[in-house]
């Protein structure tokens, strides 16, 4: 990225555009370029819209150049995972059945607001098929890989997304997250992401995946650069039946005011498993930097995950319903067996883990009148192989597709907010640390990311590619 | 005809072992090339009825390729001449945290390629066919019921997520949940 755009993250792309020390349109070609040298090995994108970003670039420079407002991500480029709708083009969804959709109509809420304050779409970005994986081995468009460890998952659903930010690609880029499918390649891949409260950042366009629990949210490299989109993103839609009425909350403004007062705590037990050694110090890590030795356990977690997997097998199953019954030879190996399983969940079960969800969310409220953020892993190793098909947890070998988000399902389960912070260490693949909010509190969690970030504890360095791909 | 001629059954050793290790890596490309390319090869599986090169193929490119590694038990290896042998073995594979304890047949016969399973046969015993049975049964029915045909390929692995759904079903559903708990139909947290 020019040295006028300062670390290249979102806020000194903008600050450097709207000074006009560098056009929307060298940072776009930019961009498109650094997509062209990299991404061969990577396999991020499914779709580069190199006319459509040039041409929202041209508007950027064209409102500058006449003194109008460029919005506060002015010039950014970003791209989304291809579940959100791109004006133009068919929502794959990770699919070949949505090969020949229809083009979408109009852009999906999330990138309309981006675009809106002057951020520029370059591209749609990979992903497991209908975002039923963690590790985004897709077997029509191919795995994506990690910038970190060519040989390595970029962790999913959301893995071009993550990878794309992590081999410096791109400052910014769009996910969702049912189960984990941000904070697990938010993780693997060494890069920040924002899950925000479950309904808090609108869905409208996003090709849903269990609606119980669906989320969109951003990749960054920099707390900074994740609470100055996330305040672009949040916000009332009454076009997605989910999203609340709340008024937006701003965080930017409350990013630099430090964590005095703030409880904070580990989450122990479930969260602590003995065996995920680089998790745990990842955590230990960050709750030094915070100085706090609490921890605090959480009531029934194991259910909690088994409850939101019944309910998004069921849910899944059931939104792939008529595909499933005139093609479920077209859906990858890797997700077919499980959406006609999950068309088959017996209601009983289901209405159980809907129920339990209700007395869990109280059990959970309970804990956030005595701390204000916990501290987890967000996967219980770093990135796993490409192909690797199982992984340890608690001392047991287990599928790795499945137990992947074993940390992260139980807190999406209810809705609650979570910034995904990277912790580096030398020699090492970076690991993801959660830090878990009460519903709505994403500003607190931004000011953690902001201590720690400041502290040097957790960082988003791009990764260092092979000389051959530069 | 020699019956077990050494240098025959030491050929047909060394077939197995390579099918066996592609098997285990899901190796497609091997396991394809072993297998007799002919309308009339068959392979019974434990869950599906095979017939003709093709259908061989296309199970085996839908299967996922977890959960394929297996202990042999016992082999057995005849040969009948020197173009035709049996190979027979028991083998134990973890599957959904139960031991299975399953069996195989292969017909080889050697073409002027080389040795080619011409016929082959997977089963497992009475009580844990009878368990799989019963729960393609619930496959079936429920499947009918929602106008959902599921292709018999994806049996195994369609029964294999309901028996791991069922499981941890079973542990959520022991949770002495109040009964005036009620679900959150539009959900705020």
């Amino acid at each position: 990225m020019s040295l006028e755009c300062g670390d290249g993250g979102v806020a000194g792309i903008s600050a450097a555009i709207r000074s006009g020390a560098v056009t929307a349109l060298e940072v776009a070609e930019e961009a498109l370029d650094r997509i062209r040298t990299t991404d061969g090995e990577i396999n991020c994108f499914t779709a580069v819209l190199a006319g459509r970003a040039r041409a929202e670039a041209a508007e950027v420079d064209r409102k500058i150049s006449n003194g109008e407002d460029p919005g506060i991500l002015a010039g950014v480029p970003f791209a989304a995972k291809n579940l959100f709708d791109i004006r133009g083009i068919p929502t794959l969804a990770g699919s070949i059945l949505r090969a020949h959709a229809p083009p979408a109509e109009r852009d999906a809420a999330a990138i309309a607001a981006l675009s809106k304050a002057g951020a520029v779409l370059v591209g749609a970005l990979n992903m497991d098929e209908f975002a039923y994986g963690f590790t985004t081995e897709n077997s029509h468009y191919g795995a994506t890989h990690n910038p970190h460890d060519l040989t390595r998952v970029a962790g999913g659903s959301s893995g071009g997304s993550a990878a794309a930010v992590a081999a410096g690609m791109l400052p910014l880029t769009l996910g969702s997250d049912t189960n984990g499918s941000i904070r697990v390649p938010a993780s693997f891949c060494g890069v920040f992401g924002l899950k925000p409260t479950y309904g808090r950042i609108s869905r409208r366009g996003a090709f849903l995946f269990a609606s119980s629990l669906d989320h969109v949210g951003p990749f960054a490299r920099s707390a900074e650069d994740l609470a100055a989109v996330y305040d672009v993103l949040q916000g009332p839609d009454p076009e997605d039946p989910v999203c609340t009425s709340r008024p937006a909350e701003p965080c930017l403004p409350l990013l630099r005011t430090g964590v005095d007062g703030l409880r904070i705590a580990a989450a122990g037990g479930f969260f602590a498993d003995p065996g995920a050694i680089q998790a745990n110090e990842a955590v230990a890590a960050v709750a030094r930097a915070l100085k706090t030795e609490q921890v605090i356990e959480l009531p029934e977690v194991a259910r909690a995950r088994v409850a939101a997997y019944v309910i998004t097998a069921s849910e899944g199953g059931l939104h792939h319903l008529p595909a499933l019954r005139a093609q479920a030879d077209k859906y990858d190996p890797n997700t077919r067996s499980r959406f006609l399983a999950g068309t088959l969940v017996p209601a009983a079960w289901v209405n159980f883990a809907q129920r339990f969800r209700s007395w869990y969310r109280e059990q959970m409220r309970e804990v956030f009148q005595q701390v204000d953020v916990i501290l987890a892993p967000a996967t219980p190793c770093p990135a796993i192989g490409i192909g690797q098909s199982t992984i340890t947890v608690n001392g047991v070998e287990v599928p790795a597709r499945a137990n992947i988000g074993v940390f992260t399902q139980p807190i999406s389960f209810v809705g609650l907010p979570v910034v995904t912070v990277p912790v580096h260490s030398p020699g090492r693949l970076p690991i993801g640390v959660q830090l878990i909010g009460a519903p709505y509190q994403e500003s607190k969690l931004l000011r953690v990311a902001w201590e720690l970030q400041t502290a040097g504890v957790v960082s988003a360095p791009i990764a260092e590619l092979a000389g051959s791909l530069r | 005809m020699r019956i077990n001629d050494p240098v025959v059954i030491a050929e047909l050793m060394k077939c197995h072992e390579v099918y066996e290790k592609a098997l285990i890596a899901n190796d497609t490309g091997v396991l394809d090339a072993f297998f007799w390319d002919s309308p009339h090869a068959v392979r019974f599986g434990v869950m599906e009825n095979l017939h003709g090169a093709d259908e061989i193929r296309a199970f085996r490119r839908g299967r996922p390729k977890i959960n394929l590694d297996r202990e042999i038990r016992r082999l057995d290896i005849m040969s009948f001449g020197d173009s035709a042998g049996i190979v027979n073995l028991e083998y134990m594979r973890p599957w959904n945290g139960v031991e299975q304890h399953g069996r195989q047949t292969q017909f080889w016969f050697r073409f002027e390629e080389g040795w080619k399973i011409v016929s082959a046969h997977v089963s497992l015993p009475l009580e844990q066919a009878r368990q799989g049975s019963a729960d393609a049964g619930y496959l079936k029915a429920a499947s009918d019921e929602i106008g959902l045909k599921i292709a018999p390929e994806y049996y195994a692995d369609v029964n294999g997520d309901l028996n791991r759904l069922a499981g941890v079903a079973g542990f959520l559903m022991q949770f002495p949940l109040p009964q005036d708990v009620e679900p959150a139909p539009v959900f705020h947290p």
